[in-house]
């Protein structure tokens, strides 16, 4: 038996309505006037939003106009599970209505969107829902929905527990006056347990107005530049009573479209632990600087003493206090950067200056910036120091007019790490004489720089004076 | 031990205390050969005949104990001499004697004759 479907969809108790590609309305059911409160003559032929006005602005007429755009679009069928779309009575008064729509695009022999067919049910009486569920796959549809809120409420539930459970501080200051949209379980510990929630900074958390930190606040918002806080300072009010805490934090601005600032996002780590752990760290330095040079200055006594009455060890001693002066100044200039590293140029003039005293004027020093382990920084020092002492008894300081040139540089040599080249030239005093019996301060300088490379030194005696040449290599950076 | 006419290797990257080291050792009749890093100190066990050793533990920031273990198979007697903090060696070192520093030669002499007889 051939079926007549146009009869059917006449008969149809399910309203539907065809659109053309224009959005005018080409053929409605019995059903859809009845829904709709419309007479056929009212309608047919009309566009759609002239026969059932909206407001262009309005969610209702943009997720219809969408609906069917995508239709028009993509061909393919699309469902609006649920559109509140009022329709005007007979009486001229807008009635609140909810529908639930599909569209489905009937192509013609090129391919192309005819029309539309709308299949709409008036979902606003919800018991009505009930009667049509199963012809009118509200059920589906409304299932459909609800696993789409179901991936978007997983997801919405990840983030809330990661940002709940991130181990740094989050929060989420609100308008000009800072309200506390959100803060996580770190921020919430951060200030003691307070229910902060929905109240401004300077309510919730009144002890930090005065430490700046709205007035803070409001320049970020003002400006739209974050604010970058490294081991700040904050007293907050605690269950212990007000503690004293070191912050690492961001408040960075969230700009809306027009660029000015909403809302501020306040973001950070408790950093007091290692603030403490710096400080004793910093005293048990200065304590140890301390013990080394007293050490020095007890060792320095006891040679004192065991020398005083020995004959003829007057020079001995004076050469141990020198040597000790020259150590301690060495210790002294690496104390002041916490024993990291020192200047090769303070290295060189602060034992010098220590040996010579005011002669440490002739001798001038020329070189780039070199930062020096603090062995060989030491090592070095000790060395100039018994270059100076000879130069003194022996050498050019020893001549009224001596002087002392002391150049360094770097040589890259490419493959290999740079090496460090340091000369002692002096001139202006007597022909320098090898030694017959090298001492210990000989010996030294003969050894060269203390390094984890290599290092070679090379003594010269010239009849101008004597020179010496030093290399190392520096590690590489 | 009987130092007389040994070749000791000292290992030891403060030049003073190495300087100083060899002074003490050629008053008791050795010869002392100073290495100031790991690497200069195995290439000497390979070619001299060494008859003792000092190790600094911890030369330049690298510590000996692979120098120590090299010298055990070798049958060569050592110590350690160190500074602070390294009193405790790993369990397989330690039974070798060790001096702190500052030390002087009868203390090590001591220490030597001990590491002689292990």
């Amino acid at each position: 038996m051939p079926v007549d479907f146009k009869s059917l969809m006449v008969a149809s108790p399910n309203p539907y309505v065809l659109l053309d590609k224009e959005l005018k309305l080409a053929w409605m059911n019995d059903a859809y006037l009845r829904v709709t409160g419309r007479t056929r003559e009212e309608i047919v032929g009309r566009p759609l939003f002239e026969a059932f006005p909206s407001d262009p602005a309005s969610e209702s007429h943009r997720l219809l106009k969408g609906s069917l755009e995508r239709v028009l679009r993509t061909k393919q069928p699309d469902e609006l599970a649920l559109i509140r779309y009022d329709i005007r009575t007979v009486a001229g008064e807008m009635d609140v209505r909810y529908w639930s729509a599909t569209h489905t695009p009937l192509l013609d022999g090129d391919g192309q969107v005819e029309f539309i067919l709308q299949h709409t049910v008036d979902v606003t009486e919800m018991h009505g829902l009930r009667t049509m569920r199963d012809d009118m796959r509200i059920v589906e549809r409304a299932s459909q929905i609800q696993s789409e809120n179901l991936d978007l409420t997983e997801q919405t539930d990840l983030l809330r527990t990661m940002f709940e459970q991130a181990p740094g501080f989050v929060a989420l200051l609100t308008g000009p006056e800072h309200r506390f949209t959100l803060a996580n379980a770190a921020y919430r510990q951060l200030i003691g347990g307070r229910d902060v929630i929905g109240q401004p900074v300077a309510e919730a958390l009144p002890e930090v107005v005065g430490q700046g930190f709205v007035q803070l606040l409001d320049t970020v918002m003002q400006s739209g530049k974050p604010y970058v806080g490294r081991n700040v300072n904050v007293r907050l009010i605690r269950a212990s009573g007000e503690d004293e805490r070191f912050l690492d934090f961001i408040y960075q601005p969230i700009l809306g479209p027009d660029g000015v600032a909403t809302a501020v996002l306040v973001q950070g780590h408790d950093v007091t632990e290692q603030v403490e752990a710096q400080e004793v760290q910093r005293l048990l330095i200065n304590e140890l600087n301390h013990r080394v040079k007293n050490t020095l200055a007890i060792v320095q006594s006891l040679a004192t003493q065991s020398f005083r009455n020995l004959e003829g060890a007057d020079q001995a001693r004076r050469t141990l206090d020198a040597r000790l002066n020259a150590l301690a100044a060495a210790h002294a200039l690496l104390t002041s950067s916490n024993w990291e590293s020192a200047m090769l140029a303070d290295a060189v003039r602060k034992s010098a200056e220590a040996t010579a005293g005011a002669d440490v004027d002739r001798i001038r020093l020329n070189g780039p910036d070199v930062v020096l382990a603090p062995q060989a920084a030491v090592s070095l020092a000790m060395i100039v120091h018994e270059l100076t002492t000879n130069a003194i008894k022996y050498g050019a300081l020893s001549a009224p007019t001596g002087q002392i040139d002391v150049q360094w540089d770097i040589c890259e040599t490419g493959v290999r790490s740079p090496q460090l080249v340091f000369s002692w030239k002096e001139r202006g005093g007597p022909s320098a004489i090898e030694p017959q019996k090298p001492g210990f301060g000989t010996r030294l300088i003969k050894r060269g720089l203390s390094s984890e490379r290599s290092a070679s030194a090379k003594l010269n005696y010239t009849a101008e004076g004597f020179e010496y040449h030093v290399t190392m290599e520096l590690p590489r950076e | 031990m009987n130092l007389d006419g040994r070749l000791v290797l000292v290992v030891e990257d403060e030049p003073i205390i190495g300087l100083a080291l060899e002074d003490m050792l050629g008053d008791a009749g050795a010869n002392a050969i100073i290495a100031e890093r790991v690497d200069d100190a195995l290439s000497i066990v390979e070619h001299e005949k060494i008859g003792a050793a000092i190790l600094d533990v911890n030369v330049h920031g690298v510590r000996t104990y692979g120098l120590a273990e090299r010298l055990g198979r070798a049958g060569i007697p050592y110590i350690f001499a160190t500074g602070y903090g390294d009193l405790s060696h790993p369990t397989e070192f330690a039974d070798v004697p060790t001096v702190t520093k500052p030390y002087n030669l009868q203390e090590i002499e001591r220490a030597l004759t001990a590491a002689e007889k292990q």
